[in-house]
C-alpha cells in the first residue's frame, strides 16, 4: 500500500517542482497562471491520495474547497490580466516593471 | 489617629484628579477653540477650579494626618506602577499649588485678553499646572520624573511664548554688555537658557534616580522606606550621598539654585502671569517640594545610622549662599519684574536653607516646618507681587522702575496690594505671614545646634535686611516721588492711568489681603503644620521630636513660645532695611546715585552686583562661548579629518550602499521576486533540517 | 460545534451580510447611490462588530487564549485582539475611503471587497482547523487582488495589483502543499491535532513535518512582509490605493502574524527543532532590510512599505525567542495592535494627502505642516510612534520586545543580539522618519492652508489620542495582551 502512496507524493512533489519553476522562469501571465494552478493541484493530489489511505477522509472535502477557491483566484487573475492588456496590448509580466528600486 | 486609615475610593480618585484634571483641560482646550476661542478662557478657569476643589476635598484629611497611597499597574510587565501619594504634606502643597494656579488663570483672563494665540497660552498653563500637580502627588521618582520634565516642557513654551522677539518682551538692558557679555535677551534665547540650564540638573536627577534604583529595585518613596536595606549597601559602596547629591542637583536646577540660577532672571520674557505662575506655584517650587520629599526619607535613614549629614550641609550652604546672592542683586536692578524674581531665588534659598538645617538638628520638624511654611507665605505673596507688577507693566507699558514714580495717587489699589504684599516679603513684624515664616527659619536656624548654625544665622539675618531694602526701594522707586518722563509723555500723549481690571487686580488682592490675614494668625497657623507635621514625621517615617515646646494659645501669650534673639534679629533686620530704603527711595533725603558715587568702595561693589556678580558672563564664557571654540577646533582638527573621513562618511557611504544593494534586488520585474520567494523557501527549509 | 452567538460567527453573519448586500442595492438602485451612502452603511456593520467583540470581552465571555479547540473557530482572546485590530484598520480605511473615493467608479464594490476581506481576516485570526484557517485566508486575499488593482485606468495600479496576484497566488498554493503535507502525516486537519501528531511523529517522517513549517513560514511570511519572502511587498504597497496600503499593512499583514502564531509557532514546537534561530536570522534580516532599502525612497507609501517590512522584523523577535521568555509573544500582539494603529494612520494620512494635493514624493510635501496642519501632525506622531519615541505606544512595545529578548539571553546566547539589531534598526529608522518630518515642517516657504478632508481628520484624531493615551497609560492593553497571549511553554513540553 505505501509503496503506492509514494508514487502520489513523487508525482505531486514533481508537480511542485514544475509549478515553482514555471512560475519564476515564464513571462506570459497566462503561462504563469498555469503554473500557480499547477502547484495547486499538486496539493489537491496529495490531499486526495492521502485521504484515500487515511482513516479520516476530510482531505477529500478540503481538495473540493481549494478546486473552488483556486477558480475563484484565477478568476481574479485573468480579469488583471484583460485590464492590463488593454492598456499595454501585451500580457508579458516581465514588461510590467515601473514599480521597483 | 492612624495613619493607615482605609481611604474611601472618592478620596483617592480625587488625588488623582487633581492632577489629571488639568492636562484634561490642555487636550480639549484646543478641541474647544475650534467651535469658540473665548471660551477657552472659561474652561481653564473651569477646569483649575474643579482641580483646586478637589485638593480642597482632601484637606480636611491632610489635617487629620490621614493619608491616600493608591497605586494602579503602568507597565506590569516590567514591574512599574504608577500611584498617587496624598499625605499631609503633598495635600497641603496640592492646595497651595491649585488655589494659586487659580487666581492666576482668573487674572490671565484680564492679562493676555485679545492676544491671538491665547490657545497655545492655556494649553501650556493647564499643562504646567497638570504637571507641576503631578509632581507633587506622584509616589515614585519615576512618576516625579514624568511631572518635572513636563513642568520644564512647559516652562520653555511659556517663557519663550512671543516667539517673535519684540523689544518689548526682551529682558535686560540694550546694549549693555558685561565681560563682552550682552545681558539683553530675547524671549526665546531666555527660554532656551531655562532650558538648559535646568536639564543640566535634570541628568543629574536622572543619574541619581537610577542609582539608587539600581541598589533598591524600585521607585516608589513608600518601598524605598519600608525596607533600607538598598541605603545600607549604598552606603557602604559610599554611594549614597552621592546619589541623594545628584537628586538634589535636579532641585537646584529647578529651584534657580547657585550655581543654576542664572536661567531665573530672563525667565522674565514670559508673560507676566506666567513669571507669577514660575515664581509662586509651579516651577521653581517643584525643587524646594522634592527637597522636602526626600528630605525625610534621608532623614529617617540618618537616624538608622547611615551617615548622610553631608547632604544637608550642602543643601544649607547652597541656600544661604543663594539666599545672599540673588537678594544683593535685586538691590540694584532697575527691572521690577527682575527684582522680583531675584527675590524669589533669594526666598527660595531661605527655605533651602531651612530643609537642610532641619536635617543638621535634632528637632527635624523644626526646620522642615519652617521651610515649608515659609514655602506657603512666599507663595501667596509673591504671586500677588508678581500679578501687581504685571499690572504696572501692562499700565504703563515699559519694564523699567525709572520709568514709572509717583503711582500712588493713580493706581490706589495696586498701591494698596503692593503694599501688603511687600510688607510679607519684608517680614513685617507681627501682622504677616512673612515675618511668621522666616522668624521660624531663624529659630530654627539658630537653635539647630550644629556648628554651621551661627555663620549661617548671620547670613539669614544679613539677607532679612537686605530684602527689607530693596522691597521698600521697589515701593519707592513705583509708587513715590516725582512722574517719571516716561509717565508724563504718555499722559500727555492722552493715556489716563489708572488701575487695572477687576478681573486683574482681584486676584492679586486676595492673596494680598491674604498675607496680611494669615499672618495677623501666623503663629498659631504654623503651629498647627508643627503639630501635623511632628505626628506626620513620626508616623511616616519614625522621626521622633524629643519635645513639643511650642504652644497654641489665641490670647497674647502665644509670644511666649517664641524664640527672643531670632524675634529681635528678625525686627533689628527689618527696622535695618526698611530704614536705610525709607531714607534712600520714599522719604528721597539721600540720592542714592550721589551716595554710591561719593566712595570708591561702594561704586565698586555696586558695579559687581549690578553686573550679576559677573557669574552669568562666566557661565557664558565658560559654558557657552569656550565649547563653541573648542568645538569649531575640533571640528576644524579633528572632526573633519579623522571622524568625518573615517566614520561619519564611511557609515554614511556604507548605509547608502547598503540602500542601494537592496535597492538593486527589487528590480521591478516579477520573475526574479518569484526566484527569491523560491528561493527563500529552499533557504528556510533548509536551515530547519539542519 | 461553535455556538451561534460566538463572536466569529456573528462577525461573519454581519460583515457578510453587508458586504453581500451592497452591490446588490447598488444594482437595485440603479448605481445612483453615493460613495458617502455605502461608506456609512459599512461603518455601521464595522463598527457593529467591533462593539460585539467588545461587548463580549466586556462581559467576560471570552475565553482566555485557547490556540486549540475541537471546533473550527475559537472563541478566544487571542482572535479577539486580533479582530479588535484588524476592525479599526479596516475602520480607518472604510473613513479615509469617504473621501478617497469621491468621483470613482464602483464604490459599492469597494466598499464591499473591504467587508469581505475583514471577514477574511478575522476569521483567519479566530481558525483553529486548517481547512477553515486556508478558505479565511483566501477570502482575505482575493478581495484584496481586487483592491490594489482598483484603479482600473491606472497602470501602476495595475502592476502592482498583477505582481501582488502571482506572489499571493502562489503563497496560497503553498500554504495548501503544507497543510496537504501536514494532513498526511498526522491524519487531521485541527490545528491542536495536527500540533499533537507532530508531537509524536515517527522519525522517518519528521523531514515531512519540517517542510510543511517551512512551507507555512514561506506561505504566511508573504503576508507577513519577512526577508526573502517581501519582494511584492513595496510595489503592492506603492501602486496600490494608500486606503488599501492601510488595509494590506495594517490589516492582512496581522493576519498573516494571527496564522503564523497558531501554525507557524505550535507546530515548530511540537517538531521541537533549532526554529527559533531561523526566525531570529528572519527577523533580523527583514528588519534590516526594511530599514535599509527605506532610508533613499523618494515616495512615501514606499517608504512606509519598507518600514513596515521593518516593522515586520521587531514582531518577529517575539515570535522568535518565544519559548524562553514570557513575555515575548505579549511584546508582540502589543506590537501588533499597535502597529495596526500606527501604520494604518500613517497610510490614511497619505490617502489624505493624496487626496488633497495629488502626490506622494517626498520632495512635494514640503511645508505640509502648514497646509495641512492635522494630518501632517497625525502623520508626526505616528512615524515618531513608529520610530518607537516615548512616550508614545510604539516605544512601550518595542520596549518589551527588546526586553524580552534580554530576557531570552539567559538561555540562547543569541537573543540579546536580536535587541541590539532591534536598536540599531530603531535608530536608523529615525533618520528617515525624521527627513519626513523636517520637510513636513522646516522646509518650503509660506505655503497656504488647504482645506483638509474632514474623514481623514477624525482618523488623524482618533489616533493621536489612542498613540498617546496609550503611550502614556499602556497598563490596560497589557493586561489584555496578557490575557491573549497563548500559554506556548504547554506545547513545548510534552
Amino acid at each position: 500500500m505505501s509503496n503506492e502512496l509514494i508514487d502520489f507524493v513523487i508525482v505531486s512533489v514533481a508537480l511542485l517542482a514544475i509549478g515553482i519553476y514555471g512560475l519564476s522562469v515564464k513571462r506570459n501571465f497566462i503561462r504563469m497562471l498555469f503554473a500557480v494552478e499547477i502547484v495547486i493541484n499538486a496539493a489537491n493530489l496529495n490531499l486526495v491520495a492521502f485521504a484515500r489511505f487515511l482513516p479520516h477522509s476530510g482531505g477529500q472535502t478540503f481538495a473540493l474547497f481549494s478546486i473552488a477557491i483556486a477558480a475563484a483566484e484565477v478568476a481574479v487573475g485573468l480579469a488583471l490580466i484583460i485590464v492590463a492588456y488593454r492598456m499595454y496590448k501585451n500580457i508579458d509580466v516581465a514588461d510590467f516593471r515601473s514599480l521597483k528600486g | 489617629m492612624a495613619t493607615e486609615i482605609i481611604a474611601t475610593e472618592g478620596d483617592a480618585m480625587f488625588a488623582w484628579l487633581i492632577w489629571i484634571l488639568p492636562f484634561v483641560a490642555a487636550l480639549i482646550i484646543p478641541a474647544v477653540a475650534k467651535v469658540s476661542k473665548l471660551s477657552t478662557g472659561r474652561v481653564a478657569i473651569g477646569f483649575a477650579a474643579m482641580s483646586a476643589i478637589s485638593a480642597a476635598m482632601l484637606f480636611p484629611m491632610a489635617l487629620e494626618g490621614h493619608e491616600i497611597h493608591s497605586q494602579v499597574d503602568w507597565i506590569s510587565a516590567i514591574g512599574l506602577k504608577a500611584g498617587v501619594l496624598a499625605d499631609p504634606l503633598s495635600i497641603i502643597m496640592a492646595n497651595v499649588v491649585g488655589w494659586i494656579s487659580f487666581l492666576i488663570i482668573c487674572y490671565s483672563t484680564g492679562y493676555m485678553k485679545g492676544d491671538k494665540d491665547i490657545v497655545r497660552f492655556w494649553f501650556w498653563m493647564m499643562f504646567f499646572i497638570g504637571s507641576m500637580q503631578l509632581i507633587v502627588l506622584s509616589d515614585n521618582l519615576l512618576q516625579l520624573f514624568f511631572g518635572w520634565e513636563g513642568v520644564g516642557l512647559a516652562s520653555y513654551a511659556l517663557i519663550a511664548f512671543w516667539y517673535r522677539d519684540k523689544a518689548k518682551h526682551h529682558v535686560g538692558k540694550e546694549g549693555r554688555t558685561v565681560l563682552g557679555i550682552m545681558e539683553y535677551y530675547s524671549p526665546t534665547h531666555s527660554g532656551m537658557k531655562a532650558f538648559i540650564m535646568t536639564k543640566v540638573g535634570d541628568v543629574m536627577m536622572l543619574a541619581g534616580m537610577f542609582l539608587i534604583f539600581a541598589f533598591a529595585g524600585t521607585f516608589g518613596f513608600k518601598e524605598l522606606l519600608a525596607d533600607t536595606a538598598w541605603a545600607v549597601n549604598m552606603s557602604a559602596e559610599g554611594l549614597l550621598v552621592p546619589a541623594v547629591v545628584l537628586l538634589f542637583g535636579g532641585a537646584i536646577g529647578k529651584s534657580a539654585q547657585f550655581p543654576l540660577n542664572e536661567w531665573l532672571l530672563e525667565a522674565m520674557t514670559g508673560p507676566t502671569a506666567v513669571s507669577a505662575l514660575i515664581h509662586a506655584a509651579t516651577m521653581v517650587k517643584a525643587g524646594v517640594f522634592l527637597v522636602a520629599r526626600l528630605g525625610p526619607l534621608v532623614f529617617a535613614l540618618g537616624a538608622a545610622g547611615i551617615l548622610v549629614d553631608q547632604f544637608f550641609e550642602i543643601i544649607a550652604w547652597v541656600g544661604a549662599f543663594t539666599a545672599l546672592l540673588l537678594a544683593t542683586q535685586a538691590m540694584v536692578n532697575p527691572e521690577i519684574k527682575k527684582v522680583l524674581a531675584y527675590s524669589t531665588g533669594s526666598q527660595i534659598g531661605y527655605m533651602m536653607m531651612a530643609l537642610g538645617i532641619a536635617g543638621l538638628s535634632e528637632q527635624f520638624v523644626d526646620g522642615y516646618t519652617a521651610g515649608f511654611y515659609h514655602m506657603i507665605s512666599h507663595a501667596m505673596f509673591k504671586a500677588s507681587l508678581f500679578m501687581a507688577a504685571g499690572s504696572l507693566l501692562h499700565v504703563v507699558g515699559s519694564r523699567f522702575m525709572t520709568d514709572m514714580g509717583g503711582l500712588r495717587k493713580k493706581m490706589r489699589k495696586t498701591y494698596a496690594f503692593m503694599w501688603a504684599a511687600g510688607l510679607g516679603l519684608m517680614g513685617a513684624p507681627f501682622i504677616t505671614t512673612g515675618f511668621w515664616s522666616k522668624d521660624a527659619i531663624f529659630a530654627a536656624v539658630y537653635e539647630s545646634g550644629n556648628e554651621w548654625a551661627l555663620p549661617i544665622f548671620i547670613i539669614a539675618v544679613l539677607t532679612a535686611a537686605i530684602t527689607a531694602f530693596y522691597t521698600t526701594r521697589m515701593m519707592g522707586l513705583v509708587f513715590f516721588g516725582k512722574e517719571s518722563k516716561h509717565i508724563e509723555k504718555m499722559e500727555s500723549e492722552g493715556h489716563h492711568i489708572h488701575d487695572a481690571p477687576r478681573s486683574m487686580w482681584i486676584p492679586y488682592g486676595i492673596l494680598a489681603v491674604l498675607t496680611i490675614g494669615i499672618g495677623v494668625i501666623g503663629f498659631s497657623a504654623e503651629g498647627g503644620i508643627h503639630e501635623l507635621f511632628t505626628e506626620y514625621l513620626d508616623e511616616s517615617f519614625g522621626i521622633q521630636t524629643p519635645h513639643i515646646d511650642v504652644e497654641i494659645s489665641g490670647s497674647l501669650g502665644f509670644l511666649s513660645g517664641l524664640n527672643p534673639i531670632a524675634v529681635g534679629a528678625s525686627l533689628v533686620a527689618f527696622a535695618v532695611g526698611f530704614g536705610l530704603g525709607y531714607i534712600f527711595y520714599i522719604g528721597r533725603w539721600v540720592d542714592p546715585v550721589k551716595f554710591i558715587n561719593s566712595n570708591i568702595f561702594f561704586y565698586a561693589l555696586h558695579k559687581v552686583i549690578l553686573n550679576r556678580w559677573y557669574l552669568n558672563a562666566m557661565i557664558y564664557w565658560g559654558f557657552v562661548i569656550a565649547p563653541l571654540w573648542a568645538a569649531r577646533a575640533i571640528w576644524r582638527y579633528f572632526e573633519k579629518t579623522a571622524i568625518d573621513t573615517g566614520m561619519n562618511t564611511g557609515l554614511e557611504r556604507s548605509v547608502r550602499f547598503g540602500a542601494k544593494v537592496v535597492q538593486g534586488t527589487q528590480t521591478g520585474v516579477a520573475q526574479s521576486y518569484l526566484f527569491v520567494f523560491g528561493a527563500g523557501l529552499l533557504f528556510v527549509v533548509l536551515i530547519l533540517l539542519i | 460545534m461553535i455556538e451561534l452567538t460566538s463572536t466569529p460567527i456573528i462577525i461573519l453573519a454581519i460583515l457578510g451580510g453587508v458586504g453581500v448586500a451592497l452591490p446588490v442595492i447598488s444594482i437595485a438602485m440603479k448605481e445612483r447611490g453615493t460613495v458617502a451612502s455605502y461608506g456609512i452603511v459599512t461603518l455601521i456593520a464595522l463598527f457593529a462588530s467591533i462593539g460585539y467583540v467588545l461587548y463580549q470581552l466586556a462581559l467576560d465571555h471570552v475565553a482566555p487564549a485557547a490556540i486549540f479547540s475541537q471546533d473550527v473557530l475559537a472563541d478566544d482572546a487571542f482572535g479577539s485582539l486580533f479582530a479588535i485590530a484588524m476592525l479599526i484598520v479596516a475602520i480607518f480605511t472604510t473613513v479615509g475611503s469617504f473621501s478617497y473615493m469621491k468621483n470613482k467608479a464602483n464604490p459599492s464594490v469597494y466598499f464591499s471587497l473591504i467587508l469581505l476581506s475583514t471577514i477574511g481576516m478575522v476569521l483567519v485570526a479566530y481558525a483553529t482547523d486548517l481547512v477553515m484557517l486556508f478558505v479565511a485566508w483566501e477570502l482575505m486575499s482575493i478581495p484584496t487582488y481586487i483592491l490594489v488593482g482598483f484603479l482600473k485606468k491606472d497602470p501602476i495600479s495595475n502592476e502592482a495589483a498583477i505582481k501582488y496576484f502571482l506572489f499571493g497566488a502562489l503563497a496560497s498554493a503553498i500554504i495548501i502543499y503544507g497543510i496537504s503535507l501536514a494532513y498526511g502525516i498526522t491524519g487531521s486537519t485541527n490545528i491542536g491535532e495536527v500540533i499533537q501528531g507532530f508531537m509524536v511523529l515517527d522519525a522517518n517522517l519528521i523531514p515531512i513535518g519540517l517542510l510543511a513549517v517551512g512551507m507555512f513560514i514561506a506561505g504566511f511570511g508573504f503576508k507577513m512582509g519577512l526577508v526573502p519572502f517581501h519582494m511584492w511587498l513595496p510595489d503592492a504597497y506603492e501602486g496600490a490605493p494608500p486606503t488599501i496600503a492601510a488595509l494590506l499593512a495594517a490589516g492582512t499583514k496581522k493576519a498573516g502574524f494571527a496564522a503564523a502564531l497558531r501554525v507557524i509557532v505550535m507546530g515548530a514546537v511540537a517538531l521541537s527543532l533549532d526554529w527559533t534561530l531561523a526566525l531570529g536570522i528572519i527577523a533580523v534580516m527583514t528588519m534590516t532590510v526594511g530599514n535599509i532599502a527605506a532610508i533613499m525612497q523618494k515616495n512615501l507609501a514606499r517608504m512606509l512599505a519598507y518600514s513596515s517590512i521593518g516593522h515586520a522584523g521587531y514582531i518577529l523577535i517575539g515570535l522568535s525567542i518565544a519559548p524562553f521568555s514570557t513575555i515575548g509573544i505579549q511584546g508582540s500582539l502589543f506590537h501588533i495592535l499597535n502597529h495596526a494603529v500606527m501604520k494604518g494612520a500613517a497610510f490614511i494620512a497619505v490617502a489624505g494627502i493624496v487626496t488633497a494635493l495629488a502626490v506622494t514624493h517626498i520632495e512635494k510635501i514640503k511645508g505640509l505642516g502648514r497646509r495641512m496642519p492635522i494630518t501632517a501632525l497625525g502623520l508626526v506622531i505616528s512615524l515618531l510612534a513608529l520610530a518607537g519615541v516615548p512616550p508614545l505606544n510604539g516605544f512601550w512595545s518595542k520596549l518589551m520586545l527588546f526586553a524580552s529578548a534580554i530576557d531570552a539571553g539567559t538561555v540562547v546566547w543569541w537573543g540579546p543580539w536580536l535587541a541590539v539589531a532591534g536598536v540599531l534598526n530603531s535608530a536608523l529608522s529615525l533618520a528617515y522618519y525624521g527627513w519626513i518630518i523636517r520637510k513636513m515642517y522646516f522646509e518650503g516657504e509660506t505655503e497656504k492652508r488647504i482645506k483638509e478632508p474632514r474623514a481623514i481628520i477624525a482618523v488623524m484624531i482618533f489616533s493621536i489620542i489612542f498613540m498617546v493615551t496609550i503611550g502614556v497609560y499602556p497598563e490596560p492593553i497589557i493586561q489584555f495582551t496578557e490575557f491573549a497571549t497563548p500559554a506556548i511553554n504547554v506545547a513545548f513540553t510534552p
